[in-house]
């Protein structure tokens, strides 16, 4: 009887073995997992994708993309209606410049960017959020781990999908300060290429104008500072100024989610909020991370300007644009 | 801002359009005033970079060429160039004149300086962008699925 008992314990033990997946047995550290996605692809790839945005009542808004991905960071990225209609807008990134060029407004924009290596950002989302890792379920057909990224409060701030295999990002969530899901970015479809070198360069039509990625067209104020990063897909749509010319504020836009960036003299922005979550800035400095009706605000002070940065995009987002901010 | 001031910076900025270089280019090689421009704002950048300004040589030499006529020049205080002009009796009314605007100038210096002299200089709005950008989204299903 005993023996009966043993094998069937034994029977039991290894049927559950069996059953539970290798890989979840092996779940990767999260840090290091997180690296792994934020890293350039070991090999070049070319991908379909689909951004989609989400805004309390109304209908979900999307984008497609075709994306060419390059081991040495290089990417080019199309944004068009289907896979098979031209491209509306061709973005060209190398981890130093980002050029893009909009043929239906004749006009292309170019910027130096903040580079940051993979290991800075996941240090900043790490300083920011908590984070979990667990399986993800399948994404372009590809076996996932899940990266939960939640903030003090619990709520999830951020999710990503990683491919077990190869560490790629395939799939990216941002949620807003109440939990809502803002925005959701993912591959649809992935195949390894050797993208041609050619498509890394952007051949403007002669006489093309050229435009400023983070500054505005208009006059700008003396001594204002403009950021060096601004997130994938925004463009400086507006500016102006404010309280008697006090405040100089700059307006940015990707054509559903907007942010702003407001400096002014010596005083605090809008009278001093000071609540909030106190984070470090890369320069040394403090900021003040709040919640706004309409998302997030990080406040700042520099070079006797106080900076506030409000809008829709995720706080992370949000203290890189800080974080790259050239002020005077 | 002059109209080369402008095509020097874009031109370093990497901001102009290829047909539009070539001919800047071209001028660059005509006129060395223009190259030596070019060098200096090179300079300039690099020292806000990197600290340490590297000067071209031939900026040094001119500066200190201004520098050695300018001490072979005899030496009169700017007092006694003043008071030359003007004559023993406008002397106190205008030097009295002079320490005022020199008080005027320091406390305009002191207080902190506004951002826009002109607000509606730096009032600006890329409406075509921004309808372009609108028009880039379509409405969605929402799902979340790898079908495009």
């Amino acid at each position: 009887m005993k023996a009966e008992l043993f094998l069937a314990a034994l029977l039991l033990a290894t049927i559950a073995s069996l059953s539970a997946p290798a890989a979840a047995r092996e779940r990767p550290d999260a840090a290091e997992l997180l690296v792994a996605a934020l890293s350039s692809p070991a090999t070049g790839y070319e991908a379909q994708g689909r951004i989609q945005s989400f805004a309390p009542g109304r209908k979900p808004r999307a984008l497609g993309m075709t994306v060419y991905f390059l081991p040495d960071g290089r990417l080019r990225r199309e944004v068009r209606a289907s896979p098979r209609k031209p491209a509306e807008q061709v973005y060209i990134e190398d981890g130093g410049r980002r050029e893009l060029y909009w043929p239906a407004l004749a006009t292309a924009w170019k910027g130096t960017v903040t580079h940051e290596s993979a290991a800075d950002r996941a240090a900043r989302l790490l300083a920011l959020y908590s984070v979990s890792v667990s399986t993800g379920g399948r994404v372009v057909k590809r076996a996932t781990w899940r990266l939960d990224l939640r903030g003090p409060d619990g709520v999830l701030r951020r999710a990503y999908w990683v491919d077990r295999a190869e560490g790629l990002l395939l799939k990216c969530e941002e949620y807003r300060p109440d939990g809502s899901l803002l925005r959701r970015e993912r591959l649809t479809a992935l195949g390894a290429a050797r993208p041609d070198q050619g498509l890394f360069r952007l051949d403007l039509p002669p006489d093309t104008p050229v435009a400023s990625l983070t500054a505005p067209r208009g006059a700008a104020v003396p001594g204002a500072g403009f950021p060096r990063w601004i997130p994938d897909g925004f463009l400086a749509l507006e500016s102006r100024t404010e309280d008697s010319g006090r405040s100089y504020v700059v307006g940015y836009g990707d054509g559903v989610e907007t942010f702003e960036l407001r400096q002014t003299l010596g005083a605090k922005p809008d009278g001093g909020e000071t609540s909030g979550r106190t984070v470090r800035l890369k320069n040394g400095g403090r900021g003040v991370l709040g919640r706004e009706a309409d998302g997030s605000r990080l406040t700042f002070q520099a070079g006797g300007r106080a900076y506030a940065i409000s809008g829709e995009i995720p706080e992370d987002e949000m203290m890189r644009v800080a974080d790259s901010l050239a002020t005077p | 801002m002059t109209d080369d001031e402008e095509k020097l910076t874009d031109y370093f900025d990497g901001r102009m359009a290829p047909a539009e270089k070539a001919a800047f280019e071209a001028r660059l090689a005509a006129e060395p005033a223009l190259e030596r421009r070019l060098r200096l704002l090179r300079a300039m950048r690099a020292s806000l970079k990197a600290g340490a300004p590297a000067m071209p040589a031939d900026l040094k030499a001119s500066l200190k060429r201004q520098a050695r006529e300018r001490a072979s020049r005899p030496r009169v205080s700017w007092l006694e160039s003043l008071r030359a002009a003007l004559g023993p009796g406008l002397g106190c009314g205008v030097g009295a004149a002079f320490v005022a605007a020199l008080l005027a100038v320091a406390v305009k210096l002191a207080l902190p300086r506004r951002h826009a002299a002109d607000p509606a200089a730096a009032e600006w709005k890329d409406d075509a962008a921004a309808a372009g950008l609108k028009g880039l989204w379509i409405d969605d299903d929402g799902r979340d699925s790898d079908e495009g």
